[in-house]
């Protein structure tokens, strides 16, 4: 099982500043260093949703900050051209040497937002993709072939450049219908995950395996022994393979990374270890 | 000696960082980015006023596409030097995100964010983003427009030809009200409209800034507090003859790729942009950009800087491009250091009143 952290919400409300970014940075790099395998940062946290982009110039400062652990971006897709977050995201694949997970979410409440955010996952998907690509859907066609654009007007494809690091760069869905890796934004009841992770699990039968089905959690390190239960339980019963830790309003955020790295993530990576040691860390 | 003239201090920034891998020397983007970090942390050290990324699209070599995220890891790793855009293709982008986007390298700097923006010309690029090139214009004014709402007012409404918002509110808000915008280009229109906004301006030279002086007044604004800039292609090295003849090369490979590539100029004649299929032509404009460039030991680069400051009484900024792909940082760095040891001090003021 791995582990993400996220540091939840950014008060930018009066303008935010300097040190809030730089508490962003603190905790990814304490992350890093107490073993998490990535941290999170979600556009709903920066900006309360809109067109997004404010998640993904954060995250290269995370990038710029840090070495080794992943950088997971959850950004709305399909409110505007899905061009700019294809370059956003690859140009930050380069920025942080191949360290990107782009975690992508249907935008809610916009008429037809669903239809726009599949045209807008397909085109993402060709811009990553090795070579130029074509698109023709409702809502977006690439290129345009306008007749005023002179000698553009002709193009047949278009190339997205610089492509990502990573040949294949991870793209995790915030939805259960993609045939992709899914991420869940649990609220307070679990029964929402339980069936968008069953209904994920059917999608990609027969073979799920070794796919990303994580799940995002508040936790309150203060109950440790309830919180470790509660994440069997999501893995035995849900498939849940990657937990994204987000502490509880209140709780003090570098307290729970330490908490949290030693106590509920060697229960779910260290096998074998002397069990003995638990009474003393616990 | 000294160029610069009693009360007249020139700030000294750098540029244009496009990590391009091209064809002449190709290279794995993830250290082209590094190196931009490090390359910056390094003009921070030498006192450097501004550092400028430089944005295009599709293109082959991966030219930067998303200047303010690379500009969020650059101002990440330093804490002095102010960071910007030169320039962000305003019109190919939707205005509330770049707002946003703005807005949040302006906290991540501390208020270090400069957003430069240009009307761009590459016809493939309009046209992927499904924009008419012959609504530039009409976009930029437009976008300019909601990115001042968006940043300095808490709620607001705007109906335009190609932007309509209706009681939006834009977070986050940027830590400067507003972030300070430069125009670039040199078209006459170009000129007109910083004037009229009383926004910086890069890249024109000469006749361009008196007309920016004149516009001003006559839209009732002062132009003494905005940035009018001077300078251009600057390569410094120990080596006269060195320098002279590689860079000479390079820089004709360049913008003749570029140029060639792009149709960047438009035949007056025709009216119709010049590809390569116009050698003749295409030879005249990348042999006129290569003369200009200022070339040499540090004090070659000297005088010739100082007769375009000389010619330029209007300008209060340099700007130098000293980042060419495919030449490596070691004389990249060379280049930084003696420009800013032996050439910069000559144009600050602390140099006069010695």
């Amino acid at each position: 099982m791995k582990f993400g952290f996220s540091p939840g919400r950014v008060d930018l409300s009066a303008g935010g500043s300097r040190e809030s970014v730089a508490g962003i940075i603190g905790l990814a790099r304490l992350a890093q260093e107490s073993g998490f395998d990535s941290v999170w940062l979600d556009e709903e946290d920066f900006s309360g949703g809109g067109p997004g982009a404010a998640a993904l110039v954060a995250a290269a400062a995370v990038a710029a900050r840090t070495s080794a652990i992943r950088i997971g971006v959850i950004v709305p897709l399909g409110l505007t051209h899905p061009i700019y977050a294809a370059e956003d995201f690859a140009v930050l694949d380069n920025i942080s040497a191949g360290r990107v997970i782009a975690a992508l979410r249907p935008p809610s409440g916009a008429a037809g937002a669903a239809a726009r955010f599949e045209e807008a996952l397909e085109v993402c998907l060709r811009a990553w993709a090795p070579g130029p690509f074509r698109f023709r859907g409702e809502h977006f066609r690439i290129p345009a072939n306008l007749p005023q654009n002179g000698p553009a007007a002709a193009l047949a494809q278009v190339s997205v450049t610089p492509k990502p690091a990573q040949p294949r760069l991870p793209v995790w869905i915030l939805a259960a219908r993609f045939a992709l890796p899914i991420v869940i934004p649990a609220g307070e009841s679990l029964e929402p995950a339980r069936s968008a992770f069953g209904l994920h699990r059917e999608l990609l039968a027969p073979e799920p395996v070794g796919s990303p089905a994580a799940l995002m959690r508040d936790v309150d390190p203060a109950h440790m022994e309830a919180l470790i239960q509660e994440t069997e339980r999501c893995r035995d019963e849900m498939g849940v393979n990657y937990l994204i830790c987000r502490p509880a309003r209140g709780t003090d955020a570098a307290q729970a990374i330490a908490l949290l790295s030693r106590c509920l993530v060697p229960e779910f990576r260290m096998y074998g270890y002397p069990r003995e040691l638990r009474s003393l860390t616990l | 000696m000294t160029a610069a003239e009693p009360g007249r201090s020139l700030e000294f920034s750098v540029g244009l960082w496009g990590m391009q891998s091209f064809k002449h020397a190709p290279r794995h983007h993830v250290d082209l980015y590094r190196e931009m970090v490090e390359d910056a942390c390094y003009a921070e050290a030498l006192g450097f006023s501004h550092f400028w990324l430089t944005e295009h699209h599709f293109w082959y070599d991966g030219y930067c596409p998303s200047l303010i995220v690379g500009a969020a890891a650059v101002a990440a790793r330093t804490s002095r030097m102010r960071v910007g855009t030169s320039m962000l293709l305003l019109p190919l982008h939707d205005p509330l995100r770049v707002a946003q986007a703005a807005a949040m390298a302006d906290i991540v700097s501390g208020g270090r964010f400069d957003l430069g923006v240009a009307v761009g010309y590459r016809h493939a690029e309009f046209d992927a983003f499904g924009v008419a090139r012959s609504d530039r214009g009409a976009r930029m004014e437009e976008a300019l427009d909601v990115l001042h709402l968006a940043w300095t007012t808490d709620r607001f409404s705007y109906h335009g030809r190609f932007f309509d918002y209706e009681d939006v509110s834009v977070a986050p808000k940027p830590l400067q009200r507003p972030i300070p915008i430069w125009i670039g280009g040199w078209a006459e229109p170009v000129v007109r409209r910083a004037a009229r906004r009383g926004l910086n301006l890069m890249g024109p030279s000469g006749d361009a800034l008196r007309l920016y002086h004149d516009t001003a007044r006559e839209a009732g604004r002062d132009p003494g507090g905005v940035t009018l800039t001077v300078g251009g292609d600057v390569w410094v090295e120990d080596d006269e003859e060195a320098a002279q003849a590689e860079m000479t090369s390079l820089l004709r490979y360049l913008y003749h790729e570029q140029l060639g590539g792009w149709g960047f100029f438009t035949n007056p004649v025709t009216g119709q942009p010049v590809f390569f299929d116009q050698p003749a032509i295409l030879n005249n404009i990348v042999e006129a950009a290569v003369s200009a460039a200022m070339i040499g030991r540090p004090e070659t680069v000297a005088e010739k800087l100082r007769q375009r400051v000389a010619m330029n009484p209007l300008a209060n900024h340099v700007f130098c491009r000293v980042r060419f792909d495919s030449v490596p940082q070691v004389r990249l760095h060379r280049c930084m250091e003696l420009l800013a040891k032996e050439v910069m001090p000559q144009f600050q003021k602390a140099a006069v009143a010695q």
